[in-house]
């Protein structure tokens, strides 16, 4: 609670700090929203001339893309900073200010930023959302609205986890931003698009390796009724935060099993 | 014409040093080109279940132009916005004021020497990955040369767009910002994945207007054999008017920013 | 129970082997060699609750890696170490909660927000209660400061004013262990002396242990009352700074500015001087002697026999030269310095 209530303080005097740049402030959530107009406006574009993309129609690839962006932004606000930093910072020593707090490394890093860039990516998913429930007909009845929200939890964890764990590279390897970008720029663009598109060993890949497809691809597929149905629209969801939370957890693990192997070679 | 030669030589051997960055970058656009092939295979497969006929290009055809886009994205990629407002906000600007060759110059022979880097480790190899993997369809020799001077005038005209974003460093601090807009703007308006043929037409009729065409959608066309005479020769003419007017603009940009170098001390 | 309790602590450091030219890079990227660098090897020393250490020893003795492993940066390769009882790298944030970290090249206050909003921070942080927090800032204020700059951002600060701040951000939640990398390094004469004062207060008000990392040898005799000597990552001295200076502080410099210029100042050589320079542009001459060989009155008589002296200084040994003699012979200390 206490530690809670410190993060509080902490987003307080990052916000005003940032707020002493307005114009940049609004320029930063402004621009990043440009991302999605010019993804799903290409969708949309596609689709005037193709019918159906392997099964899916345009609202519901939006849907798709739309589960991907909101985890991925909510995930973002506390952890894209420090993450895309920890390479510098690890090599120039700069770490070394984290080790000797009274909290865990990991949380000081978190707590110290805020990406308050993600918060136009929100409003976009939102609006996002709306629309589709407007397009889809979407009712959105206690149990769709709980499986929503368990995938959109579990796709967090997810997507944090994924975060975390390549970012620790670079206790490892001197180029661990390179590993951190590959994984959620370059493998996390496959699930633009549904998945059932691709050979099966990319599939297979996305679902238990780098598992990005747990995400947004099966719960999107089981909300609109894509293929086999059934018991696992109820199992899912839990499936999902489970494997979220023991992903996170494992994550971090491994981000304090970097930290007991830093060198602090920097001066 | 030999400091030239060694500016170009200099870039090339800095581009060794960068052979992670690159060798990132280029497995980057790999992942980007197989999305591409599975995407066209299954909006074709979808389109012919439901017996809709695409007549504006085939699929072969498709995966031709993913392949030779991601080229064109090697030929044409420049990290000229970064390096130029790096240079601005370090002040280091101020040594291409005194140097005998200008910036425009100088920056521009960097670039054609990290090319020729890129043309032996990126290009190359794309291009036999893009054959082996994924037969694209044949291309007629004819069409080689114009798609060759459609491609320079595409260069051209992103190393100016390039240079213009990075000379707004010197008013705006946030270059982030236009770099990231002119990023979605060629996303979109470029033809990079999606060919203009798909667009609607008030699309078309704004893309038309833009600049953007030039650097993707129009090399691309012509080697596909799209583009017949007349288009062909739009294509070259729209390109010389775009180069035109954005070297007029980087000319007009630069004098204005040596003069607030010199009246404000950089 | 000691403050501070270090038993045969060890680092050491595996760094690749870079191999030469073009073949050698691709030797080291199929099969990669490394090298072993031991940093700090068997280190064991007590320091009881209250005293001000002096640790002090040549840039790449292994004194920050010692640091770091004491405030638990660092894992040991071997050895043990208890800040307070505990384990540091087992055990970080109770540990952190009772010391205090400052490194003089780096900052650990938030660059963009003002000093009195990171306190405020702080004080969060480490729980620390509304009273003891006031007290506390009052504290710094009277002795260093540092209400001049409280509204200030932390990177528009000067050296000296980012120093002191650091300094207070560490000692805000009234740690019982404070561990300081050159606090006063670049820093002027009137803010080292404030923030001595402040160091002695603190550790008069609140008996807390402080170890200290320095080069500047009045730090040492303001404060210190104890020396630990680090070099090759061994210890090569421990104890009073008494015994220090006794034991090797012998050499002095004198430096005499002469009227009139003298055929040859051989003859010093006589008086068993063989360390001297004489500077025709300023007409003087700089001896260095050991002092409990010569002195400088007898110096001085033999250079007034020979030529008018306008004026004169003796000057005690720097640090750097105590150290520097205590590694060319730890027996009898031979000075030998190039002017």
């Amino acid at each position: 609670m206490h530690t809670v209530k410190l993060y509080g303080h902490f987003l307080i005097v990052y916000m005003r700090s940032q707020l002493e740049y307005r114009f940049s402030f609004f320029g930063d959530v402004f621009v990043n929203m440009l991302t999605f107009v010019s993804l799903y406006l290409g969708f949309w574009v596609l689709f005037q001339t193709f019918p159906s993309m392997d099964g899916w129609g345009f609202w519901e690839v939006l849907f798709l893309n739309n589960l991907n962006l909101m985890t991925y932004a909510t995930c973002s606000m506390f952890l894209w900073g420090p993450m895309i930093q920890l390479e510098n910072m690890v090599r120039s020593g700069e770490f070394d200010n984290f080790l000797v707090r009274p909290y865990p490394p990991l949380l000081i890093l978190v707590f110290r930023q805020f990406g308050h860039t993600f918060i136009g990516h929100l409003i976009v998913s939102s609006c996002v959302l709306a629309l589709c429930t407007y397009q889809l007909s979407i009712q959105w009845t206690v149990g769709n609205a709980l499986f929503l929200l368990f995938c959109l939890i579990g796709g967090i964890l997810i997507q944090g986890a994924i975060m975390i764990a390549t970012a620790s590279s670079a206790f490892w390897v001197v180029r661990s931003k390179a590993v951190l970008e590959m994984s959620i720029y370059t493998v996390r663009s496959f699930i633009n698009y549904p998945i059932s598109i691709y050979v099966q060993s990319i599939q297979l890949l996305l679902t238990f390796l780098i598992p990005y497809a747990i995400v947004n691809y099966y719960p999107a597929s089981l909300f609109f009724g894509k293929g086999e149905q059934s018991a696992l629209f109820y199992f899912f969801p839990v499936i999902s935060v489970a494997v979220g939370a023991l992903l996170f957890i494992l994550a971090c693990r491994v981000f304090s099993r970097g930290v007991a192997r830093y060198d602090s070679s920097g001066s | 014409m030999r400091l030239y030669g060694q500016i170009m030589l200099n870039a090339v051997q800095s581009g060794t040093t960068y052979r992670f960055h690159t060798f990132i970058t280029t497995a980057n656009r790999l992942v980007a080109l197989l999305v591409q092939f599975f995407l066209w295979t299954a909006l074709y497969a979808g389109a012919s279940a439901l017996s809709v006929p695409i007549t504006q290009v085939s699929l072969d055809e498709m995966i031709t132009y993913a392949v030779f886009s991601t080229m064109i994205s090697m030929i044409v990629a420049n990290e000229n916005i970064e390096t130029l407002s790096q240079k601005i906000q370090t002040g280091n600007i101020v040594t291409y004021l005194i140097r005998p060759i200008g910036l425009f110059r100088s920056l521009l022979f960097e670039t054609l020497g990290t090319k020729a880097f890129a043309a032996l480790f990126e290009i190359i190899p794309i291009l036999v990955v893009g054959y082996l993997f994924f037969s694209p369809a044949e291309l007629p020799l004819s069409n080689l040369l114009g798609f060759l001077i459609a491609l320079f005038n595409g260069f051209m005209v992103y190393f100016l767009l390039t240079f213009l974003v990075g000379m707004s460093s010197f008013w705006y601090l946030r270059i982030f910002h236009l770099s990231f807009v002119l990023t979605h703007l060629i996303n979109f308006f470029s033809g990079i994945v999606i060919p203009i043929w798909f667009f609607p037409k008030a699309l078309y009729a704004v893309t038309s207007w833009l600049p953007f065409d030039l650097i993707y959608y129009h090399p691309l066309a012509i080697l596909l054999g799209k583009a017949d005479v007349s288009q062909t020769l739009f294509a070259f003419a729209k390109g010389a008017a775009w180069i035109a007017v954005l070297a007029a603009a980087s000319a007009i940009a630069w004098m204005a920013a040596k003069r607030k170098v010199v009246v404000q001390g950089g | 129970m000691p403050a501070i309790r270090v038993r045969n602590l060890s680092k050491s450091f595996k760094r690749p082997i870079r191999s030469p030219g073009m073949r050698g890079a691709l030797q080291d990227l199929l099969h990669r060699r490394y090298e072993e660098k031991k940093a700090v090897d068997d280190l064991s020393f007590d320091i009881p609750q209250g005293e001000i250490v002096g640790y002090l020893g040549p840039n790449g003795a292994g004194k920050s890696t010692s640091i770091k492993m004491l405030v638990g940066i660092l894992v040991p390769t071997a050895g043990d170490v208890t800040i307070n009882g505990l384990v540091p790298y087992k055990n970080r944030a109770a540990t952190a909660k009772g010391i205090g970290v400052v490194f003089g090249q780096r900052s650990q206050l938030w660059w963009d927000i003002p000093v009195s909003e990171t306190f405020q921070l702080m004080k969060y942080m480490y729980k620390i209660p509304d009273n003891r927090y006031k007290r506390n800032i009052e504290l710094f204020a009277d002795v260093l400061g540092i209400q001049e700059f409280m509204h200030v951002a932390v990177r528009q600060l000067s050296l000296g004013q980012r120093m002191r701040a650091d300094l207070c951000a560490a000692l805000l939640h009234n740690p019982s262990i404070v561990f300081l990398d050159e606090p006063t390094i670049g820093l002027d004469v009137v803010v080292k002396k404030k923030i001595r004062e402040f160091l002695l207060e603190v550790n008069a008000e609140y008996q807390t242990t402080i170890l200290l990392t320095t080069h500047d040898m009045q730090d040492v005799e303001k404060l210190c009352s104890r020396i630990i000597l680090i070099n090759n990552g061994t210890k090569a001295f421990d104890g009073p700074l008494e015994r220090m200076k006794t034991e090797f502080g012998a050499g002095e410099t004198l430096s005499v500015q002469v009227e009139g210029a003298v055929e040859s100042w051989d003859g010093l050589r006589l008086l068993g001087i063989g360390d001297y320079r004489y500077d025709p542009e300023s007409s003087t001459l700089t001896v260095r002697y050991d002092k409990r060989e010569s002195n400088p009155a007898l110096l001085l008589s033999w250079i007034m026999g020979r030529t008018s002296v306008v004026d004169f200084t003796v000057k005690p040994p720097e640090v750097e030269d105590i150290i520097r003699a205590m590694y060319t012979n730890p027996e009898r200390p031979v000075l030998q310095e190039v002017l």
